[in-house]
């Protein structure tokens, strides 16, 4: 009975607070689903912890241990979780390479640029191009 | 002393090659202390190009150095790594419509008055893509053992992916035409990518030759694959090159709606 009282407020803490950020339009909608239906998940095992529905279906799937089926069940989803996550970063970061090379050539600067502004250069003038002669 | 090429010894280039825009793209990372040197030569070996430096989020002062040298300068605000700096510097080759786009790196590494022997093959229509090979023979360049092996290994896995013989896989100094320009343009690998781009451009239809050069040693900053990450680098671009979505030809949508 403790038991079930514990998980059933931690997967309701976790529904309130997945609503919560929902509302306030912290996640975005994809994501707010998920979290979601995992909370409800989350709720619903709880609330059947009672009926033992957990024993029967991991017997029927061949588990003997039934809280090994809830372990399995959370990594299989924290794997998949983890992979779409690897997936957006680089769908992210390939945009933001688009974009930081897009402010690049926006903000391209050609010597003459310099020229108007150092006048008070005197330290090396800027070479025009062709006219520069090898150093060494 | 400006170098004596031997270009007359082949076909004689077409009107339209010798007018053939060329833009010269350095990608650098704080070379401060080489991007001019690496400009002035760029500039005295090859008069008629425009050179672009590409400042990859240098915390130095590369870009001041480099206008003062005479390069245009696109300034990343912050810094991508080699493959995305040097897409920048395709990207811009391919908008302001050069025929031509020539990398040097900023580090002094690569010898410019060596520029000619990369276009030649590009100018008289034999390949789209030059890389320069430090190993067929020009210049005293020698390498670590260890070096040596990886650098083995990855030519053996350039060729079984190409077919084409490459002698020096991870060569920065290379030329690429219109073809190539828009292809990378399009599509560049990000962290290592002077290895995977040759397949890329090969397995986009791009003739690959390479061609001799001289190489210096490095006099300023330190490689960017050294130590631990030599390991790390060969881990990365053996499993780009075993398992890398480079079997297939390019199909990602163009950047560019030209």
């Amino acid at each position: 009975m403790k038991a079930f009282v514990l998980s059933m407020v931690l997967s309701v803490g976790f529904l309130v607070v997945s609503v919560v950020a929902m509302r306030r339009q912290r996640l975005r909608e994809q994501a707010a689903l998920l979290w979601l239906l995992v909370s409800l998940v989350m709720v619903f095992v709880s609330a059947t912890l009672p009926t033992h529905i957990l024993d029967r279906v991991s017997h029927a799937v061949g588990i003997a241990y039934p809280p090994d089926l809830i372990l399995l069940l959370a990594v299989l989803f924290l794997m998949v979780l983890v992979f779409h996550l690897s997936l957006s970063l680089a769908r992210l970061s390939a945009k933001q390479i688009a974009l930081v090379q897009e402010i690049g050539l926006m903000t391209t600067m050609t010597p003459e640029a310099l020229g108007a502004r150092a006048d008070d250069d005197t330290e090396t003038p800027p070479t025009p191009p062709g006219g520069a002669a090898p150093t060494s | 002393m400006l170098p004596t090429h031997d270009v007359t010894t082949s076909v004689d280039p077409s009107e339209a090659a010798r007018n053939a825009r060329i833009c010269v793209v350095i990608p650098a990372f704080n070379e401060a202390g080489s991007v001019a040197t690496v400009i002035q030569r760029a500039y005295s070996a090859i008069p008629e190009a425009l050179v672009v430096v590409v400042n990859d989020g240098s915390k130095d002062d590369t870009a001041v150095r480099a206008l003062r040298a005479g390069a245009t300068v696109i300034t990343l605000p912050v810094n991508l790594g080699i493959g995305g700096a040097v897409q920048a510097g395709y990207l811009y080759a391919l908008r302001h419509g050069f025929d031509i786009a020539i990398q040097v790196d900023g580090d002094d590494q690569h010898d410019p008055a060596e520029i000619e022997r990369l276009l030649d093959p590009i100018r008289t229509g034999r390949a789209e893509m030059t890389v320069g090979s430090r190993w067929l023979g020009r210049g005293d360049y020698v390498a670590p053992a260890g070096r040596r092996f990886a650098m083995r290994l990855l030519a053996t896995l350039v060729r079984w992916r190409t077919g084409g013989t490459f002698t020096d896989t991870t060569s920065g100094f290379r030329a690429v035409g219109a073809q190539g320009i828009a292809l990378f343009a399009r599509s560049y690998p990000t962290d290592f990518p002077e290895v995977e781009s040759l397949v890329l451009a090969s397995r986009n239809g791009l003739r690959l030759e390479e061609v001799p050069v001289r190489m210096t040693p490095r006099r300023h900053g330190e490689s960017s694959i050294a130590g631990i990450r030599s390991a790390y680098y060969m881990a990365r671009v053996t499993v780009a090159l075993l398992v890398g979505g480079l079997n297939r030809k390019d199909t990602s949508k163009p950047k560019e709606a030209s």
